[in-house]
C-alpha cells in the first residue's frame, strides 16, 4: 500500500502576534509550507483547519472558508476539526484520512489559534474549562482544568511517590530545549525552586506548571509518498493515526492518576505502526501542565507507571538522552496556541528525522510519536512519523 | 447558559436528582435518558442521598471568570453512599483545611451570576456533614 508522507512543514514563532489576526497567522504557514515545493494554494484540493475556540476567543467561526478566501483556495475542500485541545491534532488525522481515501491529492493541514485577545486569566480559565471540560457538571461548579491536573498531581503523588519537585522538573527540562529552539516562546532556563516558588494557581500546581497564552499557526502539507516525490526528496512517513476517549468528567475514572484515552489511541497506534514503545526515539507530548507530562509518558508506555516523574529529575528526557521528550520545548516553553500546538508537534518530529532541528538534533532520529489530549482526557489523538 | 438550560439542570442541581436502568440495575448521575448500556428509555427517577466522602481537593486561587467573587476557594471529587463521583465546591469549612476521606453532604449554594438581568444561578456544592445523633 502507498505510504501516506509529510512533505512540508512549517510555523511561525508562538508569541503575542498583536499586529496579526488568524488569517494572517494562516496565511503565513501556509504560503511558508507551499512555496518551498513549488506550490501554489490553489493546488491544494483540501484544507483541514485544526482550531479549539475561534469563536470564543476572536468571534470568527468556519475558518475553512475564511482561510480558502484569504488564499484564494476556492476548490479546496475546507473545514474545522475541533477537539478541544487536541484539535490540532485531530486535523491531522483527519486530513491523513482524506489522503488515505484517495479522494484527495494534497491535503494541508493549517493549526492555528489567535488567543492573547483575550487579555484575562479569568476569562481564558472559562474558555478552556467550558470547551474541554463537562461544563455542566464541572465548571459552572467552580472546578478549572488546572484544579483538576491539580487532583491528578496529587493522586500521582500519593500512589507512586512522586515528588513535587520532580513534576516541577518537567518545566526545568522543557524550558531548557525552549532555550535550543529559535521559534520557542520562552528562551530563558527556569530552575525547580522558582517553579515551586511561583503563584499558586490551583494547589499544589503553581504558575510555571501551567502554560501561557500565545497565538501562533503551524501547517504540513500530507500526501501520498508518489505524489511527494514529485516535489521534495525530503518527506517523512504517517505510520500511526489515532483517536480514543475517556469519560470527560474527571470524577467519572476508575483513578485520578492515569489518562486511559491515552493508553488506548498509544496501544492502537503501535500495533497500527507495527512497532513497540521501546523503538521511538522522539517524541512531543502534552504538556499543557508539568503533570500532563509525567502520565503521557507512562499512559504510552514510554516509562512505567509511577516512574516517568523519578526519570525526568534524572533527565532521561532530555534531548541528547535515552528518551528524548518535547526537544522543540513543548506546550510549556515554545508555547501554547492551543490548535496550532498539536500541529507543531508534527513540525517538531518532522525536523528531527529530516535532521533539521538544528542545536536540539536527537542523534539517530528514525522514530517519533506525538500525543495530545482534550481536557484531562476526554479526547487522546496519536501519530507515530519515520523516516522513510 | 440559558434559562431553559438552567430550568433542565433543575431536577439534577436541586434534587440530586439521577436516573436508574432498571432493567441493567444501574444508576446514572448526572441523569440518562437512555441506558448506554441496553438502550432502556425508560429509565426511573430517583433521588440520590447527597452524603459521601471527600475523594481529593485543591484549592482554586486562580478561579475561572465566573467564580472569581468567592475565591480562593476550595474544590473536590466526592463519592456518594450510592457509589456515584461527582465534582463539586467545598463551603462552611470554616478555618478548617479539606481531608481527603472527609465525610460531606450537599448544600444548596449560589453558583454565580449571569448577565446583566441579575440572575444568579444555584446548585449543589458540599459541606462538612453535620454530626446526627447516631453518631
Ligand atoms: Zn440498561
Amino acid at each position: 500500500m502507498e505510504k501516506i508522507v509529510i512533505a512540508s512543514a512549517s510555523m511561525t514563532k508562538f508569541t503575542d502576534h498583536y499586529d496579526k489576526d488568524i488569517r494572517h497567522l494562516a496565511s503565513e504557514v501556509i504560503a511558508s509550507t507551499t512555496l518551498p515545493l513549488n506550490l501554489s494554494p490553489k493546488d491544494i484540493d483540501a484544507l483541514v483547519i485544526g482550531s479549539m475556540a475561534s469563536q470564543l476567543f476572536t468571534r470568527q467561526g468556519n475558518l475553512g472558508a475564511l482561510i480558502a478566501q484569504e488564499n484564494y483556495m476556492y476548490n479546496a475542500s475546507a473545514f474545522t476539526v475541533e477537539a478541544g485541545e487536541a484539535s490540532g491534532q485531530a486535523a491531522v488525522r483527519a486530513a491523513y484520512s482524506l489522503i488515505k481515501s484517495g479522494m484527495h491529492d494534497y491535503a494541508l493541514v493549517v493549526g492555528v489559534e489567535k488567543v492573547t485577545d483575550v487579555l484575562k486569566l479569568p476569562k481564558l480559565q472559562s474558555i478552556v474549562g467550558y470547551v474541554n471540560m463537562d461544563s455542566r457538571y464541572e465548571v459552572d461548579m467552580g472546578l478549572t482544568l488546572a484544579s483538576m491536573y491539580a487532583m491528578m498531581a496529587k493522586a500521582h503523588m500519593k500512589k507512586f511517590g512522586t515528588k513535587r519537585e520532580q513534576i516541577a522538573s518537567v518545566a526545568v527540562k522543557n524550558h531548557f530545549h525552549g532555550s535550543l529552539n529559535p521559534l520557542a516562546q520562552y528562551r530563558n532556563k527556569l530552575s525547580v525552586e522558582k517553579v515551586l516558588s511561583s503563584e499558586i494557581v490551583a494547589s499544589p500546581l503553581t504558575l510555571f506548571d501551567t502554560c501561557a497564552a500565545a497565538d501562533g499557526a503551524a501547517a504540513l502539507l500530507i500526501t501520498t509518498e508518489s505524489k511527494a516525490k514529485e516535489l521534495t526528496d525530503e518527506y517523512v512517513e504517517i505510520k500511526a493515526s489515532t483517536l480514543a476517549h475517556s469519560p470527560v468528567r474527571l470524577a467519572d475514572r476508575e483513578n485520578l492518576y492515569s489518562i486511559p484515552s491515552i493508553k488506548l489511541a498509544a496501544e492502537k497506534a503501535y500495533e497500527m505502526a507495527n512497532v513497540t514503545p521501546d523503538k521511538i526515539d522522539v517524541v512531543e507530548v502534552h504538556d499543557s501542565y508539568t503533570i500532563t507530562e509525567i502520565i503521557a509518558l507512562e499512559e504510552l508506555g514510554l516509562f512505567k507507571r509511577g516512574e516517568a516523574g523519578k526519570a525526568t529529575e534524572e533527565k532521561q528526557t532530555y534531548f541528547n538522552s535515552s528518551i528524548p521528550v518535547n526537544t522543540s520545548g513543548g506546550m510549556k516553553a515554545r508555547g501554547y496556541p492551543f490548535g496550532a500546538a498539536g500541529v507543531a508537534q508534527l513540525v517538531e518530529l518532522y525536523l528531527q528525522l529530516l535532521s533539521k532541528a538544528g542545536d536540539r538534533q536527537v542523534k539517530d532520529a528514525e522514530l517519533g510519536l506525538a500525543q495530545a489530549v482534550a481536557g484531562t482526557g476526554g479526547t487522546s489523538v496519536v501519530h507515530i512519523l519515520s523516516t522513510v | 447558559m440559558s434559562i431553559a438550560d438552567y430550568w433542565r439542570l433543575e431536577a439534577p442541581r436541586f434534587r440530586l436528582e439521577a436516573t436508574k436502568c432498571e432493567k441493567c440495575e444501574k444508576l446514572y448521575f448526572p441523569p440518562k435518558v437512555v441506558c448506554p448500556q441496553c438502550g432502556n428509555k425508560e429509565l426511573k427517577k430517583v433521588e440520590i442521598s447527597g452524603k459521601g466522602k471527600l475523594i481529593s481537593f485543591s484549592r482554586i486561587d486562580k478561579p475561572a471568570d465566573e467564580h472569581t467573587y468567592v475565591a480562593p476557594y476550595y474544590v473536590g471529587i466526592i463519592e456518594l453512599e450510592e457509589g456515584i463521583r461527582l465534582s463539586g465546591s467545598l463551603v462552611d469549612l470554616g478555618d478548617k483545611e479539606p481531608e481527603e476521606g472527609m465525610k460531606v453532604e450537599i448544600a444548596f449554594r449560589k453558583y454565580y451570576p449571569v448577565g446583566d438581568e441579575g440572575v444568579i444561578y444555584y446548585g449543589y456544592k458540599f459541606r462538612p456533614l453535620l454530626m446526627s445523633l447516631e453518631d
